[in-house]
C-alpha cells in the first residue's frame, strides 16, 4: 500500500486509522523505563496518601502581620514536612525527569550515558541545596549573587543545570536525536506508508 | 515626560493593537486553507516556532501573575521558574519529535488527530477534544479578564474614558483579538508572538536594570530586607514551604510537555533539521523574561517591608504599580504594550486550538468527518468561542478563576501521559489514555471544587495539579502495562521508532 504525501489523508476527511492496525514491535529498554517512571509515581503518590490519611501538614502560609495579602511561611518555610520525606520527594520527582530525559536518542548513543552521569551531579546539587538551607534555617544569610545561599543554589544551580544537557544535545542533533538518516527513513515511511519500503 | 505618563503609555498600547491588526491584514493572504489556519501550513521557521512557544508560555501570568506570587510568597515561585530549561529538554525529548513527525506524515492539524492516529481510536481523539476544550475556556476567560483589567488601568489612567467599564474593555480588546485571529488564523498568532516575545525580552531586561537599581546594594539588599522580615519569604521554598516547592517544580516541568498551546507549535515547524536550536532559543528568551518576574516582585516585596511604599491591595497589583512608580514613562509604557501581548499571544493560542476542538475534531470524533469548508467554519468559530468565552469572564463570577488554575493542571494531567508518553511507548492503550484523561478531569476539578464543599487542602501546600499528574501517570502506566496492547498502524509504529 504505497502511499506519498499526495495521498495522504486530507484535513477534511482524516481518520483516525488507515489500517487495521500491526501487532506492536515493544521496545524493551522503553518499557523497563515506563516501569521505572511507574515506580516514582507511586513513591510520590504513596507518600502523599500516608500524609493525606495521617492529616499532616494541614499549615500554610499566614497573612503577613503588617502587609497583608502579604503572606509570611511558618518555621522558615517546611511548613512542617519531614526532611527525611523531602529527600526522598525531591529525588523521586528528579527521577521522574531523568526518565523522561532518556527517551528519543537513538540507541547505543553516548548522549544517554551523559545524561545519566549529569542527573547524578544534578541530584548532588538537589542535597546540597538541603544541606545549605539546613544552615540558612539555623541563622546563615550569607548573600550569595543576590540571594541567600541556598536560594542561590535554585536560581544559579537547579535552574541553570540543565543547560549543560540542553548544550550536548543541541552539539550532537544530528547523531544522537535527528538525523539524515532518520530524515531518510521518515521519508521511506511516508513514501511506503508504514512498509518496509 | 513625567506628567505624560499615563498619556504614553496609552500610545505605546494603541500603538501595540495597531501592529496586530496589521498583522492579522498581512496574514489574510497567506492563510488559504485549514491547515494555514491551524498550523499554518507547516512552514514556520526555527526563529519564529521559538519565539512562538516562549510567548504562548509567558501569557499574563508571567507578567502580572508571576510577580505577584513573588510579592505575597516570597522565593516560592522560582521553583515554577527553575524548570525553564529542564522542562523544555523533557518536552524536546518526550514530543517534540514524533509530534512533529506524526503530524506531518498524517496531515493532522491538531493534537486530537495526533492523538487519533497514534491510538487509531476516535474516542481517545474525543476524550483529548473534550479536555482541550474545557482547559482552553477557562484559560481564554482568564486571559480576556486579564487583557480587559489591563486596558481598564490604561484607559482610567488616560482620562480618556470616565470610568471605563470592565464590559467596554472586554469588547474593545475582544474585537482586536478576533480581527487578527479570524483574518490570519495561527499564521497571524504566531507572528505577532515573534513580536510580542521581541518586545518582553527586551522590556524585560529594561526592567530588571530599573528593579537593581531601587536600593543601594541592589539584588542582595532586597534579599536582606525580605530575609529580616521573614526568614522563610528569603529562603529557598519560600512561605508555600518545601513541599509545596517541590510539588510546583515537578507540576510545571513534566507538566509542560501536556500544553497543547505550547506543544502544538512543534506541529508547524518547516523542517525538523531546525527543530535543533528551537529550544535554546526559546529558553534564552524566556530566562530574560523571568528576570521581570523575579525582580519586581521580589522587589515590591522589599520596597512595601521597608515603607517606601504601602502595602498592594493584591499581589496582582505588583507589576502595575512598579511600572507606573519606579521606571521610565517610556519604559512603562512599552512594559504595558508587553504586558498585553502577552496575554493576547497566549488568548490566540487558546483560540485557535479550541476551535479546532470544535470544528474539526468533535466532528471528526462523532459523525466521521470534519464539518465541509473547515477554513469559513474555523473563523466563525473562532468568533463564537472568543465571544462565549467573554461572556464567561464577564458573568461567571468566581467560575472563571476556577477554571483558568483548572487549566495548567489538568492539561499536565490527561496529556503527559496520553500524547507525550504515548507517542514514545507502543504499550500504551485505548483504555489507558482514555482512563488517564477522565481521572485528570476528575481529580482536578474535584479537588479544586470538592464537588461543591469547597477546595480540597493538600498537605504541606502540595498542588492539586501535581497530585492529579500523579494519578494520571499511576493509572496511565499501570493500566498499560496489565492490559493487553493494541495494535499501531504500521507506519506510526516505524515514527515512534525513528
Amino acid at each position: 500500500m504505497a502511499r506519498s504525501r499526495a495521498d495522504a489523508p486530507g484535513v477534511a476527511n482524516f481518520r483516525a486509522s488507515r489500517t487495521p492496525g500491526d501487532p506492536i514491535r515493544d521496545n524493551a529498554y522503553m518499557t523497563r523505563l515506563m516501569a521505572v517512571l511507574l515506580a516514582l509515581c507511586v513513591i510520590l503518590l504513596g507518600l502523599l496518601l500516608v500524609a493525606v490519611a495521617a492529616g499532616a501538614g494541614r499549615a500554610g502560609p499566614l497573612p503577613h502581620p503588617d502587609h497583608a495579602p502579604m503572606l509570611v511561611g511558618i518555621d522558615g518555610g517546611e511548613l512542617g514536612a519531614p526532611t527525611w520525606a523531602a529527600y526522598v520527594a525531591g529525588i523521586a520527582m528528579l527521577g521522574t525527569m531523568w526518565v523522561t530525559m532518556l527517551i528519543g536518542f537513538r540507541e547505543g548513543h553516548w548522549i544517554r550515558r551523559a545524561v545519566n552521569a549529569w542527573m547524578v551531579g544534578y541530584v548532588l546539587l538537589f542535597v546540597v541545596l538541603m544541606w545549605s538551607f539546613d544552615a540558612y534555617a539555623a541563622g546563615d544569610t550569607t548573600i550569595v549573587l543576590g540571594f541567600t545561599a541556598p536560594t542561590s543554589l535554585l536560581v544559579y544551580g537547579l535552574t541553570l543545570a540543565p543547560w549543560i544537557p540542553l548544550l550536548a544535545i543541541t552539539w550532537a542533533f544530528e547523531n544522537a536525536y535527528f538525523g539524515p538518516r532518520e530524515q531518510a527513513r521518515f521519508d521511506e515511511i511516508v513514501d511506503t506508508g508504514g512498509g518496509e519500503g | 515626560m513625567e506628567a505624560n505618563r499615563a498619556l504614553i503609555t496609552l500610545l505605546a498600547v494603541i500603538a501595540y493593537l495597531a501592529l496586530c491588526v496589521g498583522v492579522g491584514l498581512w496574514s489574510l493572504r497567506r492563510t488559504r486553507s485549514a491547515s494555514d489556519f491551524f498550523v499554518a501550513g507547516r512552514r514556520l521557521g526555527m526563529f519564529v516556532t521559538a519565539f512562538a512557544i516562549f510567548s504562548s508560555t509567558m501569557s499574563g501570568f508571567g507578567f502580572v501573575g508571576g510577580p505577584g506570587l513573588m510579592y505575597s510568597m516570597g522565593t516560592s515561585s522560582i521553583w515554577i521558574l527553575g524548570t525553564i530549561v529542564i522542562s523544555n529538554i523533557i518536552v524536546l525529548n518526550l514530543v517534540a519529535k514524533r509530534l512533529r513527525l506524526v503530524s506531518e506524515l498524517r496531515e493532522c492539524v491538531s493534537l486530537p488527530d495526533v492523538a487519533a492516529a497514534r491510538y487509531g481510536s476516535e474516542s481517545v481523539r474525543a476524550s483529548v477534544a473534550v479536555v482541550i476544550l474545557l482547559g482552553v475556556l477557562g484559560y481564554l476567560a482568564t486571559q480576556i479578564l486579564a487583557m480587559s483589567i489591563v486596558l481598564q488601568g490604561v484607559l482610567a489612567d488616560a482620562g480618556v474614558i470616565e470610568n471605563p467599564s470592565l464590559a467596554l474593555c472586554v469588547a474593545i480588546s475582544c474585537s482586536v483579538l478576533i480581527f487578527y485571529s479570524v483574518t490570519g488564523g495561527i499564521v497571524a498568532s504566531v507572528y505577532t508572538d515573534v513580536i510580542q516575545g521581541a518586545i518582553m525580552v527586551v522590556a524585560s531586561v529594561f526592567v530588571f536594570v530599573t528593579v537593581l537599581g531601587t536600593f543601594d546594594g541592589g539584588l542582595a539588599e532586597i534579599s536582606r530586607i525580605v530575609a529580616a522580615d521573614d526568614r522563610a519569604a528569603s529562603g529557598p521554598w519560600g512561605t508555600i514551604g518545601l513541599m509545596g516547592g517541590l510539588a510546583w517544580f515537578f507540576v510545571f516541568g513534566i507538566g509542560v510537555a501536556g500544553q497543547p498551546h505550547i506543544i502544538t507549535k512543534f506541529m508547524m515547524l518547516r523542517r525538523m533539521k531546525e527543530l535543533r536550536y528551537v529550544i535554546p532559543v526559546g529558553v534564552i528568551a524566556y530566562s530574560f523574561a523571568a528576570l521581570l518576574w523575579i525582580g519586581i516582585g521580589f522587589a515590591m516585596r522589599a520596597l512595601v517591608i521597608s515603607g517606601a511604599h504601602p502595602a498592594l491591595a493584591t499581589p496582582d497589583a505588583a507589576s502595575p504599580t512598579f511600572l507606573q512608580t519606579f521606571t521610565h514613562p517610556l519604559l512603562a509604557g512599552v512594559v504595558f504594550a508587553a504586558l498585553l501581548a502577552a496575554i493576547m499571544s497566549t488568548a490566540d493560542a487558546f483560540l485557535n486550538i479550541g476551535t479546532a476542538a470544535i470544528m474539526h475534531d468533535l466532528p471528526n470524533a462523532i459523525r466521521g468527518r470534519s464539518l465541509g469548508n473547515e477554513l469559513a467554519w474555523a473563523r466563525v468559530i473562532t468568533v463564537l468561542l472568543a465571544i462565549s468565552a467573554a461572556l464567561v469572564a464577564l458573568y461567571s463570577g468566581d467560575l472563571v478563576a476556577l477554571l483558568g488554575v483548572f487549566g495548567w493542571g489538568t492539561f499536565a494531567a490527561g496529556l503527559v501521559p496520553v500524547i507525550a508518553i504515548g507517542l514514545n511507548w507502543k504499550r500504551a492503550n485505548i483504555l489507558a489514555a482514555n482512563v488517564a484523561v477522565a481521572s485528570s478531569l476528575l481529580v482536578n476539578f474535584g479537588l479544586r471544587s470538592g464537588f461543591g464543599f469547597g477546595t480540597v487542602r493538600l498537605p504541606y501546600g502540595v498542588d492539586h495539579g501535581a497530585a492529579a499528574l500523579l494519578v494520571s501517570l499511576v493509572l496511565f502506566l499501570s493500566i498499560s502495562f496489565l492490559t493487553k496492547p493494541d495494535p499501531i498502524d504500521r507506519d506510526i509504529q516505524r515514527v515512534m521508532e525513528l
